[in-house]
């Protein structure tokens, strides 16, 4: 049941007036939730409904065996047994036949025949998403961050909240557990403006996303040799925005979803394409990722307190960890140590700087320009290991960048007026967005729903059959 | 009730506005697109579907019209059935196969209501299926809901039913915005005239032969037979295999289909259009593999009872002992190009000569 799809739509109608229909707060509520959630994951496929119950009900014991253990030696032994948990059940359905196959392609080239079981089973749906979700929520009980959820009910709800169960963004218990004590209320502002977020999601995924990778990305990447240098380049300006349109959608469906049900999930995005460097990208780009990854990983493995070296060290192999949450390829993990260079290089070049000149002011004008479009391209080119599955695609697409061929000739009237428009609204100031949203919002309830149709019709005709969204894959 | 937050005053007076919106734009656009009769305009829509929005645009009209789904568009060779025609009965006879993927008895009933009416109704219609799109409950209807089903049709007996039918409806409801929305966009000529070429000649022609036959001639043919043959029958196995999986669930062939097909026939008959049924030829293998529920019987009791009542000729040219050989079909169920060669003979002589 993909968010894009008009059972979907049927399913969240459905969700909202019962939910509402019944006590905010209270046990048939809760259960409620829980229900609509597990009905949702399990029409991707119910028996790795299994996983999500085998995850949640080892957390919520051994999160109350930490708080209520005082021996430092036995909280450190429980939260070992969620992480092994956690990440073993991650480890075996997403990277288990990617590090045995690669492990015996190792061996083969070195001669030595070595055979391994494959399990060859299909991915969980967003198992990285709710693993993370799970990690975050021990290791914040174990730091005396949190107090375990009240109840079983509570943390299966947490864990499963079909808005954001299958691609994030990635909620922290401590920001979530207490909506269920102080439900916000439903008003015709919040109404209007989680209608907008799923409207303005929708329209990122199938107008932005799935029509650019439809008519530029997918030709171009399936055949790299037919096509010359322009569209090449325009291909890969094509895929930066069908990535973000496509996981910035599901982010805002996610969000306008929930807050129709009365809960807020954090943004995840902020235009990121106008970062003035990659720092400040992974402070813009999936943010809840990059957020936990630095909490749950990045300080604890010091940080940047261990001096510039650890610190450079350190970065980078965040970035790798990020590449490899993605996915189960040496492409991403290529990916993730580009951005683990990039990030080290930015770090390096700033402290550079700092030592020259002292504390820098934020760079302005032409400068800052120069340092979007550098980073921007830097990303973008980084994007080619992430679309291009094998080696040859993408050697072809970093050959195609440079090979002849100046006239683009995938460029139609609807092609540039997507761009246009993608790229136009990405570099939109973030005010004047949530600006339009809350206008939206304030309308009244007759243009509401005239919108909505208008706009449910326009993506009736340009998608029939819905493309699943790229970050279920992960 | 009113302690429910959705049902006090401000929230309760935007949800009523939202739904009024919702439905005002729904209804508006489906009378537009009805009144228009632009229903089956759909660029959006796959080929079969849009070929017949091209027929009705391009204001032809056939003496003969020929309703199934890939198999008759397999079977029959539209110009020779023309040209034995036009020999046995001396004058010019046009015909067309007006088939449509993964087809159900109610999509050729909407075809005939909507496509070949008025000035584009044809002499005579030629039913050519088998008992695939006799099933009321096949997962294929969907596709007769989305893309032929009128509103009306929506909330007809021919109605969504299944649990997996109703968010299919649903898509519906909107599909009228989006035909307004994409009214600007057409058939190009050269498109058309493409779709008039695939559209006629059919007969196993384009259809993708077992390799061993794919460059032998006629007369190589007999040579390779037994080759050909087993390369079929390793076809049939899968293809039976998909049909009883995606066409044959839960065979029913009373319900839908068989109100389909009455109400075809009293379409043809208020407008004065002679409606011949035809049981389309299949293989065997391909009938023992496949009707293991008695699924081919009971589609013939309820059809051969249908066409009795009504005095409407039946033909049955899929009888055990008179069936092709395997030698003629490109799968087992789909006839190649001497199968529908040898089919499109019979038509002539045993249905339309007549």
């Amino acid at each position: 049941m993909a968010f894009n799809s008009i059972a979907f739509g049927l399913f969240l109608t459905v969700v909202f007036f019962v939910s509402w229909s019944l006590r905010r707060g209270g046990r048939a509520w809760l259960l409620f939730l829980l229900g609509a959630s597990y009905v949702f994951y399990g029409s991707w496929n119910e028996k790795y409904l299994l996983l999500i119950v085998f995850s949640t009900a080892l957390d919520y014991w051994v999160g109350r065996r930490i708080h209520l253990e005082e021996r430092e030696g036995r909280r450190k032994a429980w939260l070992t047994l969620s992480i092994a948990g956690n990440l073993g059940m991650l480890g075996t359905f997403k990277y288990y036949d990617f590090f045995a196959s690669s492990l015996v392609e190792l061996a083969g080239g070195f001669g030595v025949s070595l055979s391994l079981p494959l399990l060859n089973v299909l991915l969980p749906v967003g198992i990285s998403f709710y693993t993370f979700q799970t990690l975050s929520y021990t290791i914040d009980i174990y730091r005396r961050k949190l107090e375990p959820a009240e109840s079983f009910l509570e943390l299966a709800l947490f864990v499963a909240f079909f808005p954001q169960l299958v691609a994030g963004p990635i909620v922290r218990a401590k920001q979530f557990l207490p909506q269920f004590h102080n439900p916000q209320d439903i008003t015709p502002e919040r109404l209007g403006t989680g209608l907008g977020l799923i409207l303005k999601g929708l329209f990122k995924k199938v107008v932005i996303a799935d029509f650019l990778g439809a008519m530029v990305v997918d030709p171009v990447f399936a055949a790299p040799g037919d096509y010359g240098a322009a569209d090449t380049w325009l291909s890969i300006y094509c895929y930066a925005l069908q990535l973000y349109g496509d996981f910035s959608g599901y982010t805002d469906i996610a969000r306008g979803s929930a807050r129709l049900l009365g809960f807020e999930l954090p943004e995840n995005f902020v235009a990121p394409y106008a970062s003035r460097n990659l720092q400040d990208f992974w402070q813009r780009w999936h943010i809840t990722l990059s957020t936990w990854l630095r909490d749950y990983l990045y300080i604890p493995l010091g940080g940047s307190r261990l001096g510039p070296v650890r610190t450079y060290v350190n970065l980078a192999m965040v970035a790798v960890v990020a590449g490899l949450w993605h996915g189960a390829r040496w492409s991403l993990v290529t990916w993730g140590a580009m951005h683990g260079i990039g990030l080290a290089a930015t770090r390096l070049f700033q402290r550079w700087r700092e030592s020259r000149r002292g504390e820098l002011p934020e760079p302005r004008g032409l400068q800052a320009l120069v340092f979007r479009v550098l980073t921007f391209h830097y990303v973008a080119a980084s994007m080619i290991l992430f679309r291009g599955g094998n080696w040859d695609t993408i050697g072809a697409i970093f050959r195609g960048l440079v090979s002849g061929g100046g006239v683009p000739t995938l460029v139609t009237g609807s092609v540039a007026a997507a761009v246009a428009i993608g790229y136009g609204t990405h570099f939109t100031p973030m005010d004047w967005k949530e600006r339009a949203l809350h206008r939206f919002g304030d309308l009244p309830g007759w243009v509401q729903g005239t919108v909505l149709a208008a706009t449910l019709s326009l993506f009736q005709t340009l998608s029939l059959e819905s493309d699943p969204f790229i970050y279920f894959q992960f | 009730m009113s302690e429910i937050p959705l049902w006090q005053p401000p929230m309760r007076r935007r949800l009523i506005g939202i739904l009024a919106g919702l439905l005002g734009f729904v209804v508006i656009s489906q009378l537009v697109v009805e009144g228009l009769d632009w229903r089956l305009k759909q660029p959006q829509a796959p080929k079969t579907v849009r070929l017949l929005e091209a027929f009705r645009e391009s204001e032809g009209r056939v003496d003969i019209a020929l309703l199934g789904s890939s198999r008759l568009h397999a079977a029959v060779c539209v110009p020779q059935l023309e040209r034995l025609l036009g020999e046995r009965l001396s004058k010019p006879v046009s015909a067309r196969s007006f088939w449509i993927e993964a087809g159900s008895m109610p999509a050729y009933t909407i075809i005939a209501r909507d496509v070949l009416k008025g000035a584009q109704k044809p002499d005579r219609i030629a039913l050519i299926m088998g008992a695939g799109s006799f099933n009321s409950n096949s997962p294929r209807y969907r596709n007769t809901l989305r893309y032929l089903c009128s509103p009306r049709d929506i909330v007809s007996p021919w109605g969504p039913r299944r649990l997996d039918e109703l968010p299919i409806a649903a898509d519906v409801a909107f599909r009228a915005g989006g035909t307004l929305i994409q009214s600007w966009r057409g058939f190009s000529d050269a498109e058309r005239q493409a779709a008039e070429v695939s559209e006629r000649l059919g007969g196993g022609k384009y259809a993708d032969l077992p390799a061993v036959a794919r460059d032998a001639s006629r007369k190589q043919f007999d040579r390779v037979k037994d080759r050909y043959a087993e390369e079929v029958l390793r076809r049939v196995s899968i293809r039976s295999r998909g049909t009883r999986e995606d066409v044959l669930v839960d065979y029913h062939p009373a319900g839908r289909a068989s109100d389909a097909l009455k109400e075809l026939i009293a379409i043809c008959r208020e407008r004065g259009i002679a409606l011949v049924v035809v049981n389309i030829p299949l293989s065997d293998a391909f009938c023992e593999q496949t009707y293991r529920n008695r699924e081919d019987t009971r589609y013939l009791e309820q059809v051969r009872a249908i066409c009795l009542a009504a005095e409407v000729p039946f033909f049955d040219f899929n009888q055990p002992g008179e069936r092709p050989p395997l030698t003629d079909f490109r799968d087992g169920d789909h006839l190649n190009e001497i199968g529908a060669d040898r089919f499109t003979q019979k038509l002539a002589e045993e249905v339309f000569a007549r």
